[in-house]
């Protein structure tokens, strides 16, 4: 579940949300309501998990697999799209927010 | 077991004329309460009444895209609880002369694909082809690829149903992974030449950098190497150690110092304004994406599986 793995790293983040400037969303992109819950539950997950009932990521945004970010700047563009996890994805989207 | 699908039917009609009744009511359904509705039936202890209720979620989900799921649910159920192979594939024929929307047609006919790929390998491959005209799902030809690529399957097909991907791909990315996927098949076959044509036109993409940066390390061209390699790592940060990216970057440049501004020049570029959309989150509340204009967002798509 590399996905699951990474939510410590994005937790982390979460809480320094108005220190860096920004909001995190979780995505949900597969519809798999209960074990989402359960990840949240298991996790003490604070960010906000989304249900992609649009198939915004797979269609419009056309992921190639999960776990894919997008970091948006405050004009509402999409400025990096990083696919897959990665052992640091915290330190890198802390990265790239501050460049944007 | 006769029984109890005519019961089952006769229970999904049941609802199904119930639900349009009240159909009005459920257009505007949040999608929170349709997964709740999706879960409950997919929950049900019995196999025989939960195919019975996704197949009543179905009916009364026409449109939803959540009804891939319920799909893929009736599909496992009867044919891995239930052994009744048969009666999965009249549920699939049965569902796709209803289908017309070409991703979830790509769903159903994956599943299939699927089973047929554990249970029959050559009826799976020949199903494959018999697809290649009628369906227009890329992800579908992608998923059948990916199948294929297994070197004991048949790596020549799976060339041909990434470039069918390719052909049907709706946007830049969709194509350049299918371009990316045919040319990693064709470089593991051999055909180099090929293979460094279709990853060429897949640049960008993080696995074809990869994997043309390995071919052209291999043929001593490293700096042109070394380039995909920066640019895969910094679109794809996990590959980091993989690509042995600063190692290569050393020996190649041992006097340089330039490592991490080279994969943020990359890592940070405009791609566009982000889709305007709104959502409900788990518990129902919506969170319109668009009101957040002024502030940064970082959305992590993902699977809890």
């Amino acid at each position: 579940m590399p996905c699951v793995a990474e939510f410590p790293q994005l937790e982390a983040l979460a809480g320094r949300e108005k220190e860096l400037g920004f909001r995190l969303y979780g995505l949900e992109v597969r519809g798999y309501l209960e074990l989402m819950r359960g990840v949240v539950r298991d996790k003490r997950t604070t960010f906000t998990i989304l249900l992609d009932d649009r198939r915004l990521a797979r269609e419009t945004l056309q992921i190639p697999g999960t776990p894919t970010t997008f970091v948006v700047d405050a004009e509402g563009r999409i400025r990096s799209r990083l696919v897959g996890a990665a052992p640091e994805i915290d330190k890198v989207i802390e990265e790239v927010l501050s460049r944007i | 077991m006769k029984v109890r699908y005519a019961a089952g039917i006769a229970a999904a009609l049941l609802a199904a004329s119930l639900a349009e009744v009240s159909c009005g009511k459920r257009e505007g359904t949040s999608p929170l309460f349709v997964l709740e509705e999706l879960e409950a039936a997919s929950a049900v202890k019995d196999s025989l009444d939960r195919v019975e209720r996704l197949e009543i979620f179905i009916r009364n989900n026409r449109s939803h895209i959540y009804r891939s799921v319920a799909d893929e649910r009736v599909f496992e159920t009867m044919t891995e609880r239930l052994g009744d192979a048969p009666g999965a594939m009249r549920f699939l024929r049965g569902r796709l002369s209803l289908e017309n929307d070409p991703a979830a047609r790509g769903a159903l006919q994956l599943l299939k694909f699927r089973y047929l790929f554990g249970a029959d390998r050559a009826a799976a491959l020949a199903f494959a082809d018999s697809l290649t005209e009628t369906e227009r799902s890329p992800r579908l030809f992608m998923m059948m690829g990916y199948y294929c690529m297994d070197p004991e399957a048949d790596p020549a097909r799976a060339t041909a149903l990434f470039l069918r991907a390719a052909a049907l791909a709706r946007g830049v990315h969709e194509r350049s992974q299918a371009y990316a996927m045919a040319g990693a098949t064709l470089e593991e076959r051999g055909d180099i030449e090929q293979a460094k044509r279709y990853l060429a036109m897949a640049a960008g993409n993080p696995e074809a950098d990869r994997a043309l940066g390995a071919i052209l390390w291999d043929e001593g061209k490293r700096e042109e190497a070394l380039d995909l390699f920066v640019s895969c790592v910094a679109r794809m940060p996990g590959t980091r150690a993989g690509v042995k990216l600063d190692s290569l970057y050393a020996l190649v440049r041992p006097d340089a110092r330039d490592l991490e501004e080279r994969i943020m020049a990359v890592r940070v570029g405009d791609e566009g304004p982000m889709p305007e959309a709104a959502f409900v989150d788990l518990e129902g509340k919506r969170h319109d994406l668009s009101r957040f204009r002024g502030t940064k967002l970082v959305i992590y798509a993902l699977s809890p599986t």
